[in-house]
């Protein structure tokens, strides 16, 4: 009788300790919470919201997570917050558990040691199936993962055909020609004299056709399909015979009114009628709208052709490989499982996918990838998002991505270049006008532009 | 029925009994209602939480919106009148529209800082393009809106949703991709209704101000509500409107409740109309899945209950919880026919679910403690019993061991008392009397000649009393030559005596002529 019960009650115990095996070291009674800062604002902010909301309803109650979205913000003020967090000076907020970051950001905070190596949380299996590109851009040269790609982008052209046909009607020009930065200048001028003629009382009015969004970047790929370096040595290469020619895919163009000189996103020239075209990163693609506004409010519809990222004539085909991914930050073991959950829930094909054909992202999994260039644009959320997904997915194959150098003080030697570019076409555009009146196009151009690239190559800017 | 089954029985009644003690005290402290007090208390309290501050912070909004519409109006008038433009001609002068709407920036963007809302936005009643075709609904302004959820602190991005494009670029604002330059104000309340009431009532400011659940943009994204205020000029001229909005982002990181237990809990603030609450006009907070599910299916009415009430929907979707009228609007408001409520709700299958686990839980304890008792009866009543049983069954083979002991003082007696009488009457049989006591045994038990005197009385049959009066001592002294008896033969009753002296009632004569018994 004794031995019976005795072995009943080690059963008993058996069965209890083996039901809890299995877990993890989560407690769906006790849910961890996790709070996410990201860059995905207005149309992909409801993305994003629907993926964590259907995430915490499914594995997050499953498994006893929830995630929050703390704070939202284009990726220079969420840099500038991370920052200002990790410094831990007073009145700052409190660093969040997951964040989207970029290379440029992220290696500030890893040199603080405040980021998740990521290769614990996930095995060698796992991150096999990401595309090696992306994942290598996560390492930041070094052999530790701090960012997981989540959704990535690339440069593309954005051409508002409406007016683009006017134009090509009147002028000859032609998308094809916009293949080429050379082509793009061409069709500039053609836009300007032709604008300009249309109000034959008012001379020099002509308008702006093109802006390129982050003139650094357009530097360095410019560099690059040219086979050259922009940045070496953690410096800019201006003295290299190239930077003429990426000098005169923008300078001239900008003093004499064909390319625009502005320091904020591309998207606002172009729903404004301010410009006909613009490169600019392939992300953007919901914040385009169907409609342009003019300054007197009247209305036109607005058809957008998304088309690759030109190229210098004679230079090889490379855009930018861009859009950041999801660092995490160091806290406790079951917060950190937490968000390993998270990041490979979210980046299984099928979210990845449903994220990416609605924002026009691209997704990070080779699964993923494959099965958006099977289906093409089925499935996207609008015809824009499914024009940019095709010409991306043509972009895949015939393009090579670069990925910029990462190094403390980068973000810090983009932001002057172009400071200090646009500033330096304002002040040669402000004086050509001035001289206008009295001297010719091409003769206040040159009167301007005297000496300006060697002052601007040897650091000193005209102010 | 036998001792076990008797014993066993016992057992089981006792545990029985207990359990059902514990179950009976649980159902009286309402322990096994299975956290619907719990429930309620917890409703309460948040819903009381979200109702103060709501009540405060709003009414705050609006105090702070009639102090901005008039400085606003006053600063418009005198930028005009420093054109030499009269107020009452804001329309046929375009050309100023910007530069007024700039110069109102920081005043707009200071007041946005200061109440915390989502955006702010103020609208003219004009028009940069008088002759299109829309312009009868299209009004000049601008719409600024803070990046959501936001962190602390000053200098939140903003985003610029309605405006001139010079603005924004000349001040720093995102523009965001719905962007338009004018405002569409054709069938918009929040725009018409103010506006309508100030001309046909003229009620002062405070009692014009009127909160919708619109945005200011109608393709506005995420879910809002706005509170509007007409601008009025000094000569009571209407010149257009301004507002603030409150995004759902907003109210949800002021106002969702403490999760805790309730994870599907959700707070609302909706129209109360006589329908219920009406859930297409209805900021939320709390879990999304469980809000999601109230927004789309039409109006909660609400049915009462006990404590906490039930809300009903059209596809039979039921939530608990409780709501409170929000009072936005003074007595003599304008509109103060719109009613607003605030509710805390939690989904009715997610509290059923909830009360039936804790029930379980507590119905398998007390399983459990069933189950246990069960098991404790069984080897007790064994355990105890065996001994006894064991001896039984010894007795009636005859084989008595000596040394065999049950250790329970009465049955070892017992056992000892049939062992000896089976021994005597097994003796007497040589002896010729069965079990009896013999004149030498009885002189060598070393009584007193007053105990055996005792002993032969007691042995004739007499009682105590017959004893002490034959003797003619007293009873109690006779008592005490018993107790003294029974101590020596190791016995404790007459019958054992007899037992042991071998005497049946036939046989007391024969005892009381016995030597050295007196007769």
């Amino acid at each position: 009788m004794k031995s019976k019960i005795s072995r009943l009650i080690l059963a008993g115990l058996l069965a209890a300790m083996l039901a809890g095996c299995g877990k993890g070291p989560l407690d769906p009674k006790n849910p961890v919470k996790l709070t996410l800062w990201h860059t995905y604002d207005q149309q992909m902010k409801a993305s994003m919201d629907d993926l964590i909301d259907e995430f915490n309803g499914t594995i997050g109650e499953q498994e006893g997570i929830i995630i929050e979205t703390g704070f939202v913000a284009v990726a220079s003020d969420l840099h500038e917050k991370l920052l200002t967090a990790a410094s831990g000076a007073p009145g700052s907020p409190k660093l969040p558990d997951i964040a989207v970051v970029y290379p440029r950001a992220a290696v500030t905070l890893a040199e603080k040691g405040l980021l998740l190596d990521l290769g614990e949380q996930f095995s060698e299996m796992e991150l096999s199936g990401y595309v090696p590109a992306f994942l290598e851009e996560g390492k930041m040269g070094g052999d530790t993962l701090y960012i997981l790609p989540i959704a990535k982008s690339t440069d593309v052209l954005y051409v508002n055909t409406t007016i683009f046909d006017r134009l090509s009607k009147d002028m000859g020009v032609t998308l094809s020609q916009l293949a080429t930065f050379e082509g793009i200048l061409d069709a500039a001028e053609k836009y300007y004299t032709w604008t300009d003629a249309k109000t034959p009382d008012i001379p020099n009015d002509g308008k702006a056709f093109f802006y390129p969004d982050e003139p650094f970047n357009n530097a360095m790929i410019g560099f690059r399909q040219l086979e050259d370096d922009f940045v070496t040595d953690q410096a800019l290469n201006l003295s290299s015979p190239f930077f003429q020619k990426i000098w005169d895919s923008y300078y001239p163009g900008a003093v004499k009114g064909y390319i625009a000189i502005f320091d904020k996103y591309a998207n606002y020239l172009i729903q404004t009628g301010e410009i006909v075209c613009a490169t600019s990163s392939s992300a953007g693609v919901t914040f385009y709208s169907d409609t342009v506004t003019y300054a007197d409010n009247t209305k036109e519809e607005a058809v957008l052709a998304v088309l690759p990222y030109p190229v210098f004539e004679g230079g090889e085909k490379i855009a930018m490989q861009r859009g950041g991914g999801m660092c995490v930050f160091k806290s406790d073991a079951k917060k950190e499982y937490a968000a390993g959950v998270f990041l490979k829930w979210l980046t299984e094909p099928e979210q990845n996918l449903r994220f990416t054909s609605r924002t026009g992202y691209m997704p990070v999994t080779g699964a993923a990838l494959e099965d958006l260039m099977a289906r093409e644009t089925a499935g996207a959320a609008s015809d824009n998002i499914g024009k940019l997904l095709k010409t991306v997915i043509d972009m895949q194959r015939d393009y090579t991505l670069y990925v910029p150098p990462v190094f403390d003080g980068f973000e810090e030697l983009q932001k002057r270049y172009k400071e200090d570019l646009l500033r330096t076409a304002g002040d040669s555009r402000r004086e050509y006008l001035e001289l206008l009146g009295a001297a010719d196009p091409d003769a206040a151009y040159k009167a301007v532009s005297r000496g300006v690239l060697e002052r601007f190559i040897s650091g000193d800017k005209i102010r | 029925m036998t001792m076990r089954f008797r014993l066993f029985v016992f057992l089981i009644a006792l545990v029985v009994l207990m359990v059902s003690g514990v179950v009976i005290t649980l159902l009286i402290s309402g322990s096994l209602t299975g956290g619907r007090g719990e429930a309620e208390e917890y409703v309460r309290k948040e819903l009381n939480r979200v109702s103060d501050d709501l009540d405060a912070r709003y009414g705050d909004i609006t105090v702070q919106l009639v102090r901005l519409s008039e400085s606003l109006s006053m600063s418009i008038e005198t930028r005009l009148w420093d054109k030499e433009i009269p107020a009452a001609e804001l329309q046929e002068h375009p050309e100023v529209l910007e530069e007024v709407i700039e110069g109102e920036l920081d005043r707009l963007l200071l007041a946005l800082d200061k109440t915390g809302c989502s955006g702010v936005f103020m609208i003219l009643d004009a028009t940069v393009g008088p002759e299109l075709v829309d312009a009868g609904h299209s009004r000049a302004g601008i719409s600024v809106r803070i990046t959501e959820p936001k962190l602390s602190g000053p200098d939140m991005a903003r985003r610029y949703v309605r405006g001139f494009p010079g603005i924004a670029y000349r001040s720093g604002f995102s523009m965001l991709s719905n962007w338009d330059m004018e405002f569409d104000v054709e069938d918009r309340a929040f725009y018409r209704l103010p506006l309508e009431k100030y001309s046909e009532i003229g009620l002062p400011l405070s009692r014009l101000y009127y909160w919708g659940f619109e945005s200011v943009i109608s393709d506005g994204g995420d879910s809002m509500i706005l509170c509007c205020v007409p601008l009025i000029g000094s000569g009571g001229e209407v010149l257009g409107v301004c507002g603030f909005e409150i995004s759902a982002v907003n109210f949800m990181s002021d106002y969702s409740p403490a999760a805790g237990e309730y994870r599907h809990a959700f707070g609302m603030l909706s129209h109360l109309t006589d329908n219920g609450l009406d859930t297409g006009h209805a900021l939320f907070s709390g879990n999304q899945s469980a809000s999601c599910a109230a927004r789309d299916n039409g109006p909660l009415l609400c049915d009462g209950g006990n404590g906490t009430n039930i809300y009903r929907q059209q596809d039979g979707m039921a939530f608990v919880g409780l709501h409170e009228e929000v009072k936005l609007y003074p007595a003599d408001s304008a509109f103060a026919d719109q009613r607003f409520a605030v509710a805390l709700l939690i989904p009715k299958g997610d509290l059923d679910a909830l009360v039936l686990q804790r029930n379980v839980r507590l119905m398998m304890i007390c399983a459990m403690l069933l189950f246990v008792g069960l098991g404790v009866s069984v080897f007790i009543s064994r355990r105890y019993l065996n001994p006894i049983m064991s001896a039984f069954d010894d007795i009636y083979s005859d084989c008595i061991d000596a040394d065999a002991k049950t250790n329970i003082r009465e049955i070892d007696r017992l056992i000892e008392l049939i062992r000896v009488t089976k021994e005597n009457t097994a003796q007497s049989g040589h002896n010729g009397r069965a079990g009896a006591l013999t004149a030498e045994g009885f002189d060598a038990l070393n009584l007193s000649p007053r105990e055996k005197e005792v002993a032969a009385l007691l042995l004739r049959g007499m009682t105590m009393r017959q004893v002490s009066a034959d003797l003619g001592i007293s009873e109690s002294t006779v008592h005490g030559y018993c107790r003294t008896l029974y101590k020596r033969l190791g016995i404790n009753s007459r019958t054992e005596l007899f037992i042991r002296f071998g005497v049946t009632s036939s046989d007391n004569t024969h005892m009381a002529a016995k030597p050295g018994l007196k007769s």
